[in-house]
């Protein structure tokens, strides 16, 4: 601790759990969005991702609420938030749109497989018959039209997922935004913010994986999809970070009251883990290596090398910015005159351990789901195949 | 024999939690001598008090008597403070210095200016604020952070998910969690003294008459005496929460 | 829907209609569910925030108040009251004392029950809380720097307990009661520090900083007291005064032989050399045979001291005498 901070103020609230929170739902935000680019607005440079992007969102969304149970007081009474919501809290929007959201994108999944779901069922026996009989909720018509409405369905609920998905992530940003108590927190532009992070994290996490993935499992790779996703992710990680800097810099022009606490935590406390790491190593880095992807003519493999590390280091960008925004807002007094300090143990309840734990295990899943529907390969593969026939 | 500086902070009697579901009407016991279970007055009358408090900090000595008394009489957990003694300390060179060890609960030990380089020196007590527009139960997601109709911040114990969204919010860093119940927790004006006639603990334990609790409604309550004969501060008014905590004697670099 | 070529139309969407109806019982369920579970009568100002009202008040306050303290421990509450610590409560040094009460009122309590005594908080730390020198305490708060007053008292030992000395129910052994105490202005004339009389009315007295000094009124018993024996020590070392606000205080007069003793009693822990100091009891006694006065009367008399030992502190003409 240094300076003064209120005696209350000592200990640090909203704990390493709080900062994986928005980071998961931002995965879920950015993922869907890439998905609906596909699957709403057509563009097809985006197929050979469009379905693992829907079920990473999926997956994540799953995983969400779990460093927030893990926080929670009285974790048994989470449900609180939907049986006595007060609405004027932000916060009170979690579980409605949440659910609503998760209903979404389980259904558009569920439209999406539902025709290699029929298929499997039509060679299936015995209990695996019945079981996926009732996950296709005893329907098991397939032809051309209920594809078509299928298709349909999946393109409806990408379009209004969007919103939702814009919302559920959204309104965490609010939640910060909107609480004039903390200098670091209290700004308009945070829900903004927060949605362009969470899209470029999203970006991320699905050019990293699609990269890693196709390597190990040695696949074709799409690179009209890479190509797609440097621009892509170029475009946003220059609108997030834009935002983030405007907010700071207007502060400091305008040199309110708040800037001069805000300048010793920047200048001190966040010193490493905000100027050097999140604006000089993870934004400015990458800005140029996807602005030399993007603008030069490179040898692909170099291009390829370029993307991969891009999406690595933004990756850690998006963390470090939930980290600097959540843990940031605390370590400074609302005295304006102190700070306090935090690090998380290894294993604590809230701990580094426990961090890793629920960070890794929405992406074994994912590798489980790959095994029984393999996301990547099959279409180059068959491109390739028809490639060779011609 | 007291030999310890520690005053002996034995555990009481743990609040009887409600049943979340239910309603059932108080009961009907006579007002009480401390023993007796008070009856709870119908909301409409409630509603035509209202609770204020003002801490002279012109009289504060800073000895945490105030401290001492409500961590007593709450039950207040360790290293969290439902109110605090801050000290400040204004050298010549108009360099501000404040502290408050331990929220003041064992007092000061040493200046932290020399005598020569001081120029004023004082004390603030604080405390939650009660505010008429708290942003605390603005922000919580379940409802239990709620006023009472007489004009108290409370926490309804029974309902809080310990979600740490009031402790966020809160301007003045009144509110805290209390890890051991997993619930928030702050000043709740001693409601359960007020409902028996007695003053909160720590304006009662005030040595210096510093600290008044008080109706700001009934225009011959000491409290609304003493706000219309003197001048007084808010902290944070510009945050637009309505504080009803005054300050007579608040100095600019109180925050 | 358009027209197909194969299989039925009303089929073809109706696993879309199952979703539907399924999402439509999962709301309509998951309502009831809501509506079960809220309690009744929840919203503001209702039955439900009434209930949790009550619950709040149902806590047992801790602290007593000193009245209740009075009903068993009148004689300590009537001397307390009388004396410059009127204002601490009982409570402050002697901790909350709900469970002492019940215990006795209950009682009589076992010998082993912890609550049947209250802790005394005697130690030096205690009584520091409030008392030690901090230069943030307004200056006439009576504060100590404590190894500055074991020096000036010549205590020895470094350990010794303010209540050797300072019977914390009676710390200054006031001869008149607080209430009767005569109030005192703490506004003197403007002129002896600015030129001119500034253009203030006296309704803004509050804001001005205190400068208090005894001689700018007091100059004829200030001047002589500085001629005689005691002239090392402040006005307000004998002289209370209590503050009340920024406008006056009470000031109160201490001839009480007790308050002489806190400096000149022979104790262990002191160094008698230069201070002159008397074994109260013998002195008196002594005294009493010479001047042939009743030695009961003497022992009784709280203004024993003065009768010989005003002349070493002020004249007695000036004193109205």
């Amino acid at each position: 601790m240094e300076g003064f901070v209120f005696p209350n103020e000592v200990h640090v609230t909203w704990t390493v759990m709080i900062v994986l929170y928005p980071y998961i739902t931002g995965l879920v935000a950015g993922a869907f969005i890439v998905s609906s680019l596909y699957h709403l607005f057509g563009i097809q440079a985006l197929k050979p991702i469009a379905t693992f992007s829907l079920v990473s969102a999926f997956v994540f969304l799953l995983f969400a609420p779990l460093p927030l149970l893990n926080h929670l007081g009285r974790p048994e009474r989470a449900m609180n938030i939907m049986i006595t919501p007060n609405f004027r809290s932000a916060m009170s929007g979690f579980g409605f749109v949440y659910l609503i959201y998760a209903v979404i994108v389980f259904f558009e999944i569920w439209f999406h497989f539902r025709g290699m779901m029929v298929e499997k069922w039509r060679e299936a026996a015995g209990l695996k018959r019945k079981l996926l009989k009732l996950s296709l909720l005893g329907s098991t018509d397939r032809n051309e039209r209920t594809d078509a409405i299928d298709r349909m369905m999946v393109r409806g609920l990408a379009g209004v997922g969007i919103p939702v998905a814009l919302i559920l992530h959204g309104y965490v940003g609010f939640l910060f935004g909107s609480i004039k108590a903390n200098p670091w927190w209290s700004t308009p532009l945070m829900f903004i913010i927060f949605i362009f992070s969470a899209i470029v994290s999203g970006i991320a996490v699905l050019t990293f994986l699609y990269q890693f993935v196709t390597w190990r499992q040695r696949l074709p790779v799409s690179q009209r999809t890479l190509n797609a996703l440097g621009r892509l992710l170029w475009a946003f990680m220059i609108g997030a970070v834009s935002l983030e800097l405007m907010e700071v810099l207007s502060v400091a022009y305008e040199q309110t009251e708040r800037w001069a606490v805000l300048k010793e935590l920047i200048g001190g406390k966040l010193f490493v883990s905000y100027v050097v790491f999140q604006l000089f190593i993870c934004s400015l880095g990458p800005f140029l290596l996807l602005m030399a992807r993007t603008l030069l003519r490179l040898p692909q493999r170099l291009a390829n090398s370029f993307l991969f590390i891009s999406a690595a280091l933004l990756l850690i960008q998006v963390l470090l910015m939930r980290w600097n925004v959540v843990i940031g807002g605390q370590l400074l007094s609302k005295s304006y005159r102190g700070f306090t300090s935090y690090l998380p143990g290894l294993f604590d309840k809230e701990g580094i351990l426990v961090a890793g734990i629920i960070i890794i295990i929405p992406f074994l899943l994912l590798r489980q789901f790959d095994r029984a529907f393999p996301f990547f390969g099959r279409e180059e593969k068959a491109s390739a195949a028809g490639a060779a026939k011609r | 024999m007291g030999d310890n500086t520690d005053l002996n902070r034995r555990r009481f009697i743990q609040l009887a939690l409600a049943g979340a579901t239910g309603a059932f009407v108080g009961t009907l016991t006579a007002f009480g001598a401390p023993g007796e279970k008070p009856e709870l007055r119908s909301m409409q009358d409630l509603s035509k008090l209202e609770w204020g408090f003002l801490v002279d900090t012109t009289r504060c000595i800073g000895c945490g008597s105030c401290v001492r008394a409500c961590s007593a009489e709450n039950d207040v957990p360790d290293s969290f403070y439902r109110t605090w003694v801050e000290r400040y300390e204004i050298d010549k060179d108009h360099e501000v210095h404040v502290d408050s060890p331990q929220g003041a609960i064992e007092s000061f030990k040493t200046d932290q200016c020399e005598k020569q380089r001081l120029a004023k020196g004082f004390f603030v007590p604080k405390l939650c604020n009660h505010c008429r527009a708290s942003a605390c139960t603005q922000v919580c997601p379940v409802g239990a952070s709620f006023h009472s109709p007489d004009g108290v911040v409370l926490i309804d114990r029974s309902r809080c998910v310990g979600c740490g969204y009031c402790v966020q919010a809160c301007p003045y860093g009144c509110r805290y969690i209390d890890h051991d119940i997993g619930t928030a927790d702050k000043c709740t004006l001693c409601y359960h003294r007020l409902h028996r006639d007695l003053t909160t603990a720590c304006a009662t334990a005030c040595p210096r008459q510093a600290r008044i609790c008080g109706d700001l409604r009934a225009p011959d309550s000491p409290l609304r005496r003493v706000l219309d004969q003197r001048r007084y501060g808010l902290l944070k008014p510009e945050m637009g929460t309505d504080p009803k905590c005054y300050y007579l004697g608040l100095d600019l670099e109180v925050k | 829907m358009w027209a197909s070529s194969a299989g039925n139309n009303r089929n073809d969407h109706a696993h879309v209609t199952r979703v539907v109806i399924l999402l439509a019982i999962a709301t309509v369920l998951g309502l009831v569910i809501q509506a079960v579970l809220r309690p009744d009568g929840y919203g503001d100002g209702g039955e439900y925030q009434r209930a949790v009202l009550e619950d709040i008040i149902s806590r047992e306050p801790l602290h007593q108040g000193r009245e209740t303290c009075g009903e068993c421990h009148a004689g300590i509450l009537q001397t307390h009251q009388k004396d410059i610590h009127f204002d601490v409560q009982c409570e402050d040094c002697h901790g909350p004392g709900a469970e002492h009460v019940r215990a006795h009122r209950e009682g009589p309590p076992a010998e082993d029950d912890p609550a049947r005594l209250m802790p005394k908080e005697y130690t030096l730390e205690g009584c520091l809380f409030c008392h030690r020198r901090l230069n943030s305490r307004p200056a006439d708060f009576p504060q100590i720097d404590p190894v500055a007053h074991y020096e000036f008292l010549k205590v020895t030992d470094p350990k010794t307990r303010c209540i050797e000395c300072h019977d914390p129910h009676e710390p200054v052994f006031l001869l008149t009661r607080v209430a009767e105490a005569r109030t005192h202005p703490v506004i003197y004339e403007c002129v002896t520090c600015h030129e001119k009389r500034p253009q203030k009315s006296h309704h803004e007295a509050p804001d001005h900083p205190v400068i208090f000094a005894c001689a700018d009124c007091h100059q004829e018993i200030v001047g002589d007291f500085a001629g005689r024996r005691h002239n090392f020590m402040d006005c307000t070392a004998c002289h209370f005064f209590h503050r009340e606000n920024e406008v006056a205080g009470r000031i109160f007069k201490n001839g009480n032989r007790r308050f002489c003793l806190l400096c000149h009693e022979r104790k262990s822990f002191k160094d008698t050399e230069q201070v002159p100091a008397i074994d109260s009891k013998i002195h008196l006694d002594e005294f009493a045979e010479l001047l042939d006065l009743d030695p009961v009367e003497l022992e009784a008399d709280p203004r024993a001291c003065l009768k010989c030992h005003l002349k070493e502190v002020h004249a007695r003409k000036l004193l109205g005498r």
